[in-house]
């Protein structure tokens, strides 16, 4: 148990995120490796199939510089094709990594390679 | 919310700031799905599985700057092999790291290997979502052959920069080779974060090999170590909470080359549910097996590679190969094609597992423990360590030896060992000329 958090959230989400190979996940995973999303705000509705393009979940400790308070972070990292229309560059990939404090809640975004001036 | 590179994920972080003081100030949301994470604990705070849950949801469906990369790639985009150029110089090479290229040579050798496996269409992940089309799906040459094109198209189009020139006509036939290197750059265990933004590459520069060689007239030998070990991101609090009770040991598992993609991005993963793919029995239990001894390791890596599948040949029949042997301080000048030799590559996983407690040696004492959180993961009969449960198995090293053994034929054999042949061929020449003229 660390502080006020319950150590199985994080574990949790370690597990039920990190991705699986074909044999171990459920029929979603025999169709073309989709991400069978089941925790969303939407189970009440029919389970919905989204391309996997996040890579990989971790879990990254506090180090001994934080604040004593800091509970560690969940580091998402997500990679995006985007395929081009009417275009000779026909794929942009853009990594992105997110990370969410186990201590406040706040997602922040720490690494983006979009291309500069995309906006 | 904060960024780091404001300008580019705007969107991203206007949608984001706002699912977060929606999740931040509704309770009845984290509520509502908590009925399939019965263990999250639901105080004020929305949960970590909500909020992952809510971010990879709308990266999938609302890709926030879809319409603005369109926008900027009509007017001028960032080519392709601008893009590798800027990422793999951002990697500067020293002599024992591998850098981007050494690592890509890596993650082709093992992807090809899971792609001429048995099951292959099942044991080869991850691949590209896009290597996924519905042709793909259960056929198992489809993916192979999807994969082996593209492996070889990524090295002909040179995307170390040497050969791009001279290639340049194949730029529109490559697709294929762009997803693949986009999609091996983006593995975090690969360094690929850290290739992109100098923010986070204190965090996972860590990919690292040691090599070391032999060599003969017969075989070449090279040894690689790939350490992985904190590019995979810290242990769990479980996982720590465990180590401080018990303690840890190093252990090691020796698998086959096929299998070898999937663990190293998926980690040791219990099969013992899985007959096909349970290779040794469990004897033990059910579990992942490990052993104290790198030598049991590598004898069970041997074992696996005694009998390869044909396709595996095909696999090793790649340019990276070369570089890998170039990393283990071979000589391939005077290397002759390497379809002239027989390859293997043995697997040997290195890994940090919970020490088993003295009470559960060769017994398990999970009767006797109510709490999973306490419970030791581990048990031991000899030099065979047995962990039940994947998460207390943390991936280290590596270590991959790659061996070159010239094909034996009968020509070669006479030519190679006249000292002991020529007579004997010339006695058997005479006793058939002394036997014609009866």
């Amino acid at each position: 148990m660390i502080n006020d958090v319950d150590d199985d959230e994080i574990s949790t989400i370690l597990r039920h995120f990190r991705p699986k190979p074909g044999f171990i996940s459920s029929a979603s995973a025999s169709k073309g490796h989709e991400w069978m999303k089941s925790g969303s705000s939407s189970r009440s509705k029919k389970q919905q199939k989204y391309n996997r393009g996040y890579t990989s979940v971790q879990y990254i400790a506090p180090t001994s510089n934080d604040d004593s308070s800091e509970q560690g972070k969940i580091r998402l990292s997500y990679l995006h094709t985007h395929h081009m229309q009417n275009n000779n560059q026909s794929l942009i990939p853009i990594f992105l990594t997110f990370e969410i404090s186990v201590n406040t809640r706040v997602v922040t975004c720490v690494d983006c390679n979009a291309p500069t001036k995309a906006m | 919310m904060q960024c780091s590179n404001q300008s580019n994920v705007e969107s991203i972080q206007l949608q984001l700031n706002k699912l977060c003081n929606e999740l931040s100030t509704s309770k009845d949301t984290a509520t509502a799905t908590s009925t399939s994470t019965s263990s999250i604990t639901n105080n004020s705070n929305p949960s970590l599985f909500l909020i992952a849950s809510q971010l990879l949801q709308l990266l999938n469906n609302n890709f926030p700057i879809i319409s603005q990369l369109d926008d900027y790639a009509s007017k001028r985009g960032e080519s392709f092999e601008t893009l590798v150029s800027r990422v793999v110089n951002k990697n500067a090479p020293s002599v024992i790291d591998l850098n981007a290229c050494d690592m890509i040579d890596v993650q082709t050798l093992l992807m090809r290997c899971a792609a001429a496996g048995r099951n292959r269409s099942k044991v080869c992940t991850p691949v590209p979502v896009e290597f996924n089309t519905s042709s793909s799906v259960g056929n198992d040459d489809a993916l192979s052959r999807r994969i082996f094109r593209a492996s070889n198209q990524l090295y002909m189009n040179g995307f170390r920069g040497q050969q791009q020139t001279q290639h340049q006509q194949m730029h529109d036939k490559s697709e294929d080779a762009k997803t693949l290197l986009t999609f091996l750059l983006s593995l975090p265990w690969t360094g690929g974060s850290r290739l992109v933004n100098s923010s986070t590459s204190s965090s996972t520069a860590t990919t690292a090999a040691a090599a070391t060689t032999a060599t003969s007239s017969k075989s070449k030998v090279a040894k690689l170590t790939i350490n992985i070990n904190t590019a995979l991101g810290s242990p769990s609090p479980s996982f720590t909470a465990l180590a401080n009770k018990y303690g840890t040991i190093q252990a090691f598992h020796g698998t086959k080359i096929e299998s070898t993609w999937s663990i190293i991005n998926h980690g040791l993963i219990n099969l013992s549910y899985h007959g096909s793919l349970s290779a040794n029995g469990a004897m033990l239990g059910e579990g992942v097996y490990l052993s104290s001894s790198k030598q049991v390791a590598e004898y069970f890596a041997q074992s696996a590679a005694q009998s390869p599948v044909p396709a595996l040949a095909s696999a090793f029949q790649h340019e990276c190969i070369l570089h890998l042997l170039c990393l283990g301080n071979i000589d391939i000048s005077d290397l002759e094609p390497l379809n002239s030799y027989d390859i293997t590559c043995l697997p040997v996983f290195e890994a940090t597992i919970i020490k088993p407690s003295s009470s559960t040696s060769g017994d398990d004492d999970s009767s006797t423990t109510n709490n999973k959180a306490s419970k030791n993961p581990t048990i031991q009969d000899g030099k065979y360590y047995v962990c039940k449960d994947s998460e207390y198995i943390r991936l280290t090293n590596l270590h991959l030896t790659i061996e070159l053994r010239k094909k034996t034929s009968i020509w070669s054999w006479i030519t190679s060992s006249s000292s002991l042949s020529l007579p004997l061929i010339v006695v058997g020449i005479a006793l058939l000329w002394m036997m014609m003229m009866r």
